[in-house]
């Protein structure tokens, strides 16, 4: 199977996408599918061609990037909020020959993208068009799908897809015996389309096995619950500044009482939060891990006990390994690299062999940059990216650790963690918090206290900054960036 | 009726202590450090063949350790040894290491001072390896408390190569603040915890000892980026502020 067949078997009255008040059945989107790739084909766009697909989660996202694979051309996903230098930027590096976009950007990237880039910019809505052409038949092994990430290996890289890792990583989270996708899954997408989760776990893994996708144009909680309650929407996933701000709201107690499953991923789900979720909606939110390089499915908790604090097990046909600097594996209570291997696994990155060479190695390994720990019954729990660490005289302090102590402190609401170079140590623990509403900003020796009951004396922060908000990325990632 | 393990190292460590202080040139900082009575366990970095007779001849009281059961086939050590607190390693029940633990376990069940080297042997390369985890193990298994010791100048007391130690050489024995593992016990299926506490116990073993920590066994390869030795104690140790009594 390839993308371009993806739609081939659901019923025709199924539905497959809902926006806004409109639906969609799978015979209208196969027809509008058909329709924009002939539109491309007939405005000169060729096999292997990229067309780059620049649009918020709307059912024109869907058809521009199934007419682009259906029609053996490459689909390059981007994201609308990033700032319009940065996506021309995208489209040159990518030599894209046509770019979609969704009506209300339309007009600024248009402006602002086509004529450095040279490609020829159209929107979705209303469609492309022109005379019939078959859908190709491309190869399981080519090019189907790139997506810019930064995660893995430095400043954005436009990752290669093919058709395979794809789909071989839909595999893995559609099941029938766990709370994986199954037939009439009505699946919320409140996840940006332009991340390889909202893209190959809620759009296409949805429409592969003829769920319906309520496409969700951003995050906002008494949205969220509307279009659950309005659409039986029985699975969702997101991000945990999401779970923290439909705590905070006034959703009701039983928003979530039809949905069987509740993915979080992105960033680390510390345990308390889990809990007071699972307080507030009786419903546990099962923790993933996943990498735009990997499909992105690495490990989930489908089909097993829900265990907070990790993000499962690996998936079906995933490989996962935890190794030391010298690669070797460490053993169950010790921490190190994570590694995948497996049909997900990308190709590389767009014309920066350097890149690739830097995170696959030759026997098909993907170093993660994160650093996990395995418990002995095989599920795996994020420690933190090895970016992230922060080493004090020669000593690992993962920064999540530090954050789910100073969580727990009455006068902090949110923190994030970073290292600083210190002469002495290497480096030093810094922490930024923001203040609970009504309550005073806390002292730093406040916290150290604190922090010197439940950890070791190296990990304690020794730098204090208060800010009023931390600075949060589109797909729910602290951009600790920002703050060093 | 056979005599208990340790009987002789009160009585010669009364002879001993005097002794080695004339011998070398001793400073031993933080022995308040060390519970009147009840089990704890002493955790030291390891420098030479001569850290477990100091460090166990200076304490204030019966000091427990387990040996090589090679020790009991000669007949040099085969009294001597146990009756300076060896516990022989009895290895025909099983797993070595197992048996050690449940030596130790048992010591520190009966109330003793129990002595563990966390990093397993001797440094080679004057660094502080990467801690085993058996010493936390131990302490969430018993709720003893595991007491960082920072040894400094054994080696040069009698280095690896030397069969008789050197006389006037200094010596420093730094005995930090007890680590409460008790925190750590809600988490104890956290596969994390193990390493946690071992890092937090090799990093007050550091400050004491002044030794530069590397994140690889002793006998394993340093790697590439490994910093230079370097004395990375504080300038003023919180753990070590009173002098030798």
């Amino acid at each position: 199977m390839t993308l371009a067949t993806i739609l081939d078997t659901q019923p025709d009255d199924a539905i497959a996408v809902i926006e806004g008040d409109e639906s969609t059945t799978y015979a209208q989107l196969r027809d509008l599918v058909a329709r924009t790739r002939a539109g491309l084909v007939s405005a000169g766009v060729m096999p292997g061609d990229r067309v780059a697909v620049v649009c918020t989660n709307t059912r024109a996202a869907a058809v521009g990037v199934l007419a682009a694979t259906s029609g053996g051309m490459v689909a390059v996903l981007l994201d609308p909020s990033s700032p319009v230098p940065a996506l021309r930027d995208q489209v040159e590096t990518i030599g894209a020959a046509h770019v979609l976009t969704g009506t209300p950007i339309d007009g600024e990237v248009h402006t602002h993208v086509s004529s450095p880039a040279g490609a020829a910019v159209v929107g979705i809505d209303p469609l492309p068009d022109g005379p019939p052409v078959p859908a190709a038949a491309p190869e399981p092994d080519d090019l189907a799908v790139m997506l810019f990430t930064s995660g893995t290996a430095g400043s954005p890289k436009a990752a290669m897809l093919s058709h395979h890792n794809l789909i071989s990583n839909q595999d893995a989270i559609i099941d029938t015996h766990g709370n994986g996708l199954i037939a009439g899954s009505v699946v919320l997408a409140t996840i940006p389309i332009s991340h390889m989760y909202g893209f190959n776990i809620s759009l296409l893994s949805t429409l592969r096995v003829g769920g319906t996708v309520v496409m969700a144009d951003g995050f906002r909680p008494d949205e969220c619950v509307e279009l659950i309650a309005t659409h039986k929407v029985d699975r969702l996933a997101g991000v945990p500044p999401m779970w923290r701000s439909l705590i905070d709201s006034n959703a009701p107690d039983d928003a979530f009482e039809g949905v069987v499953r509740i993915a979080s991923g992105a960033s680390a789900l510390h345990p308390r939060l889990w809990q007071e979720f699972k307080d507030r909606f009786g419903v546990e939110l099962q923790e993933g891990y996943g990498l735009t390089e990997t499909s992105p499915t690495v490990t989930s908790h489908i089909g097993i006990p829900v265990r907070p604090g990790t993000v499962g097990k690996p998936a079906p046909g995933v490989e996962v390994k935890v190794v030391d600097h010298d690669d070797n594996e460490v053993p169950f209570d010790d921490s190190g690299e994570i590694k995948v291997r497996g049909p997900g696994v990308f190709l590389g990155y767009w014309e920066n062999e350097e890149a690739t060479k830097s995170v696959l190695d030759d026997d098909g390994w993907l170093a993660t940059r994160d650093i996990g720990v395995f418990s002995e019954d095989g599920y795996l729990a994020l420690v933190d990216r090895a970016k992230d660490l922060i080493i004090v005289s020669g000593f690992n302090v993962y920064p999540f650790e530090v954050e789910t102590v100073l969580v727990q402190h009455p006068k902090v609401d949110q923190t994030v963690v970073i290292g600083r170079d210190d002469e002495r140590r290497g480096e030093r623990v810094v922490a930024f918090v923001t203040v609970p509403e009504g309550s005073s900003a806390p002292e730093l020796d406040e916290l150290v206290a604190f922090c010197r009951e439940r950890l070791a004396r190296y990990k304690c922060p020794t730098e204090l900054e208060v800010v009023t908000e931390l600075p949060i990325g589109a797909s729910g990632k602290t951009q600790r960036r920002k703050l060093s | 009726m056979a005599l208990e393990t340790g009987w002789l190292q009160q009585p010669m460590m009364r002879i001993m202590k005097p002794l080695m202080h004339r011998m070398w040139n001793l400073e031993i900082t933080g022995l308040e450090n060390i519970p009147t009575d009840g089990p704890a366990l002493l955790a030291p970095n390891h420098l030479s063949f001569l850290d477990s007779p100091f460090t166990m001849s200076l304490m204030p009281r019966r000091t427990l350790a387990v040996g090589k059961a090679e020790y009991m086939d000669d007949w040099k050590t085969k009294y001597f040894f146990p009756a300076t607190g060896m516990i022989p390693l009895d290895r025909s029940g099983g797993d070595a290491s197992q048996v050690a633990l449940d030596a130790a376990a048992a010591a520190l069940d009966s109330g003793d001072l129990f002595l563990i080297y966390p990093e397993g042997t001797r440094t080679r390369d004057g660094y502080l390896h990467k801690g085993k985890t058996g010493v936390a193990r131990l302490a969430l298994r018993t709720g003893a408390p595991i007491i960082p010791i920072g040894l400094v100048g054994t080696d040069r007391i009698q280095p690896p190569d030397r069969t008789m130690p050197k006389f006037g050489e200094e010596c420093g024995i730094h005995i930090g603040e007890p680590i409460d593992v008790s925190r750590y016990r809600s988490r104890i299926d956290d596969r994390l915890v193990l390493r946690q506490i071992t890092d937090e116990v090799m990093f007050e073993i550091g400050e004491l000892s002044g030794q530069t920590y590397v994140d690889v066994y002793s006998g394993e390869e340093l790697p590439d980026d490994t910093p230079p030795l370097v004395d990375v104690r504080d300038p003023k140790p919180e753990a070590s502020p009173a002098p030798a009594a």
